[in-house]
């Protein structure tokens, strides 16, 4: 049995015997058989790193333990709360390419500053590093950076927002906490108003099969159904905004049915169908 | 933030159950076909929507041109709903009456 760092590889079988830790790429049906390697093609491609394991980030944060990594994200650590970027590091490898990118509102004024650090990651000498290569502003505009910088940096600047993103191209995308529920004004929005549409159907299913009856089911699901538009022409909003990858057409197009259902058929069959809707955009907007 | 979210869930309970109100009345009423009445139905239901996203746009430090086109696009689509939709779906609840006179 050898070890090959994100996989062990039985050469009795002639095959990996656990599974690669992530699909490198959705769109390749051969990245779904996560015991292949890459994608069957030995002869003319190579994966000489696999992930970077326990023991490379350890050495990247000089610890002798798991504990010691974890405890610089804890609270007094230099990447104190930055849960989604340990993440990242453990899915990297050499070559992914990376994203750091720091949202701020600018309180009072018009404008919010939306900024990115590009680069790809390098494993030498005991430290995790990012080869810079882009920089994208908040008006999309981009200019190329060179050098290199340590990752715990790169990681400091989606930090200088208020709110922080970080993502591997083509894969999964971490808040900075990955704790949070939401990362952008958009989100947490949308959230707070499914919540509030939820309750309302809720409400109003309840008043529906009770004494307090059709006046307090009248007033609930109206209110409902203005959390429903609101919240959908949110998520519209944040789709157009090029800068924000939270919400896609799919999103708003699942809101607007919702609303639509919810709002038109709320009171049939007893409020069910309303509460149904309401609680089905709540958890389809938990899931982004 | 957090502000900006309890004002807006205010604005939208509070407008919003105010329109509820009216189309509870209004189903009372006996979906009236009134001027007066539609009117007062669309205007309820483009307050809550026009306010609380004024107010997200607001915090959003968007610009005062697209806080005015979204509030007013949306509170309109809005006001359309409380106009037509909703009297249509509170008949689930108050059944329209057809008085019969002999």
């Amino acid at each position: 049995m050898h070890y090959y760092r994100a996989r062990y590889y039985d050469d009795h079988l002639g095959q990996f015997v656990s599974p690669d830790t992530l699909v490198p790429d959705a769109t390749n049906v051969f990245d779904y058989n996560r015991f292949m390697c890459v994608r069957g093609r030995v002869l003319n491609m190579n994966d000489p790193t696999g992930n970077y394991s326990n023991d490379e980030i350890m050495q990247h944060f000089g610890c002798d333990s798991w504990s010691c990594v974890e405890s610089q994200f804890n609270e007094g650590g230099s990447l104190a709360g930055a849960w989604g970027w340990l993440n990242v590091l453990q899915e990297a490898e050499d070559g992914d390419i990376v994203t750091s990118t720091m949202l701020a509102q600018i309180k009072g004024q018009a404008g919010s500053v939306h900024s990115s650090l590009v680069g790809s990651f390098l494993f030498s000498n005991k430290r995790i590093s990012v080869n810079l290569q882009t920089f994208v502003g908040s008006d999309v505009s981009q200019s190329a950076l060179e050098g290199t910088l340590d990752s715990n940096a790169f990681a400091q600047f989606a930090r200088n927002g208020d709110y922080g993103i970080y993502g591997i191209k083509g894969r999964t995308t971490y808040g900075r906490d990955a704790k949070a529920a939401c990362y952008t004004v958009g989100q947490c929005a949308t959230q707070t108003l499914d919540a509030v549409s939820t309750g309302s159907a809720a409400v109003a299913a309840v008043c529906l099969g009770s004494v307090v009856g059709a006046p307090c089911a009248t007033v609930a699901s109206q209110v409902g159904l203005y959390t429903g538009i609101a919240g959908t022409t949110i998520t519209s909003l944040s789709m157009m905004d090029g800068m924000r990858e939270d919400a896609s057409a799919l999103d708003v197009g699942v809101s607007i049915v919702t609303t639509t259902v919810g709002g038109v058929f709320g009171p049939a069959g007893k409020g069910a169908t309303g509460f149904a809707s309401s609680l089905f955009q709540w958890w389809w907007d938990q899931g982004e | 933030m957090d502000t900006m979210l309890i004002i807006l869930v205010l604005e939208v309970i509070i407008f919003g159950g105010f329109a509820g109100y009216l189309q509870l009345r209004y189903a009372q009423a006996n979906y009236p076909a009134s001027s007066r009445w539609y009117w007062a139905l669309f205007i309820s239901g483009f307050i809550p929507v026009a306010a609380g996203l004024a107010t997200f746009l607001y915090y959003e430090a968007t610009s005062f041109g697209k806080l005015i086109l979204v509030s007013i696009l949306a509170g309109i689509v809005s006001g359309l709903f409380s106009r037509f939709l909703s009297p249509y779906q509170k008949q689930y609840i108050y059944p329209k009456r057809t008085d019969r006179a002999e």
